[in-house]
């Protein structure tokens, strides 16, 4: 096993700790899908048919264990962390009123729904130096090479949150996936009752899809 | 940020030692009073929020026993009925719950939780929540309520204060309207709350988006038309079975977290 250890730039920003293979599969989709039109054929993300859905176990160089990627999700000192909230915003502005002259007909651009619709979100950041992940694989170097496209972690990475400055990959001998301490969500039902924090998450990729959310053991 | 309930007592207990709230709740006693000496049958609107339990706290406390409703079903937060019927044996208030006959989260899937559902005028909260207090009310000849609603919670509201003061008779409802927190600050509701040892709804220090408990709005646990505001962001966050539970129904509302 290997754990690999970021240093952040910035605080990131996310509502669950990422899981180590949703970054490598994003990172697949980057530095692949866009290109290999063949492969986005083949990228059904949700569907009612599981056998549809694209089996990133296929291309991703990490070890699989019971249908289940062996990749923890992030882990940071949360004694050292430090909690802010920041907002994102978007409402009407003066410049664009333009688009809102009807000349004699009566009518309006509605800022309460529709596509002018305001919005005014608050995230949380945690602002810390270093996050890592554990991972299982047979070849460093393809996740390396996933990583190239990986300029950020957690959400809103493209805006500067979550910049990641460095990473450093080393073997982890202590841990592993099978040593009875919870790494990434495991279903409750697999475990049975177990004295572990329990939360409802997702533990099987799409991550984001409300179908793969059950009750699951976590870090 | 999220700060210990003990924090926000220490604050508002403070601010309860101030003049102006000692006023306000002076101002408010004389309005209940003036109220209940027109001898109108009457009850007091509870719906567990911050407001309306200093509502309901202050008239059972000049008048034991006084008539106060509450309107709860299935779309309340999870510990709201707890909350109330501890707070109801711990000052003896004597309370009417109604709930409708159907289960609200059924119905929801037909409406837009992602905008406005709550106010008056929306047809699911006239069904659901105005209509059945209508019929309790007639039912039981009720012809006054004692509503907490506060200037300072909306412009409307404000308007309401301006246009009606404490006491007027509301025309739709047929029925006399007594308002006596309407000058109130949300810092006077918590002062008064710590001050009487009145236990108050967990929702309300679920603040990590928040400055303070005073920012916090209680209704329905659905983000209406808050959803783009932070609601559905508080949703996730402290609820996220609900959330889950949401977002099978109306994958919108992921969009505004």
């Amino acid at each position: 096993m290997y754990k690999i250890t970021f240093t952040l730039k910035s605080g990131f920003c996310a509502a669950y700790p990422p899981l180590f293979d949703s970054i490598l599969s994003w990172a697949y989709c980057v530095a692949y899908a866009n290109r290999d039109t063949d492969l986005r054929g083949e990228l059904v993300w949700m569907s009612d048919d599981d056998s549809r859905v694209f089996d990133f176990s296929t291309v991703l160089t990490i070890v699989y264990r019971d249908g289940l990627p062996c990749a923890s999700e992030m882990f940071w000192d949360k004694d050292a962390a430090v909690l802010d909230v920041i907002r994102k915003r978007k409402k009407w502005d003066n410049k664009n009123d333009d688009i809102a002259d009807f000349g004699k007909k009566k009518a309006q651009a509605q800022i309460n729904k529709g596509e002018f619709k305001s919005y005014d979100i608050p995230y949380q950041v945690t602002v810390v130096d270093k996050v890592w992940f554990y991972f299982e694989s047979n070849d460093l170097e393809g996740v390396r090479d996933l990583l190239r496209y990986v300029v950020g972690l957690g959400k809103h990475a493209s805006e500067g949150y979550g910049e990641i400055e460095s990473y450093e990959i080393e073997p982890e001998s202590e841990l592993s996936f099978e040593s009875g301490r919870i790494l990434r969500p495991i279903p409750v039902a697999w475990m049975g009752e177990q004295p572990y924090r329990r939360q409802l998450r997702a533990w099987k990729p799409p991550y984001w899809n409300p179908a793969n959310n059950v009750l699951c053991y976590v870090p | 940020m999220e700060r210990p309930i003990e924090y926000w007592r220490d604050l508002y207990l403070l601010h309860s030692e101030s003049k102006t709230y000692k006023k306000r709740l002076s101002e408010s006693i004389d309005f209940v009073n003036r109220f209940l000496d027109l001898g109108v049958k009457s009850y007091v609107g509870w719906s567990c929020g911050k407001d309306s339990t200093v509502l309901a706290h202050l008239v059972n406390y000049l008048y034991p026993n006084y008539p106060i409703v509450s309107e709860k079903d299935d779309l309340d937060f999870p510990d709201e009925i707890e909350y109330l019927q501890s707070v109801s044996n711990k000052f003896g208030f004597n309370s009417c719950v109604i709930s409708p006959d159907v289960k609200l989260w059924d119905i929801l899937v037909n409406h837009d939780f992602n905008e406005d559902i709550h106010s008056k005028g929306t047809s699911f909260s006239d069904d659901y929540f105005y209509g059945l207090l209508r019929k309790h009310q007639s039912e039981h000849e009720y012809k006054g309520v004692f509503l907490g609603l506060r200037a300072s919670e909306s412009k409307g509201r404000l308007i309401n204060a301006k246009v009606n003061r404490y006491i007027y008779y509301n025309q739709e409802w047929r029925q006399i309207v007594c308002q006596p927190l309407m000058n109130w600050s949300a810092q006077d509701v918590f002062a008064y709350l710590f001050a009487n040892d009145v236990p108050i709804l967990s929702v309300y220090f679920k603040t990590a988006f928040h400055d303070s408990p005073e920012q916090i709005r209680k209704s329905w646990i659905l983000p209406s038309h808050q959803a783009s505001l932070g609601q559905a962001q508080w949703i996730k966050h402290y609820y996220p079975e609900i959330f889950l539970r949401l977002s099978m129904i109306d994958p919108k509302i992921r969009a505004y977290v």
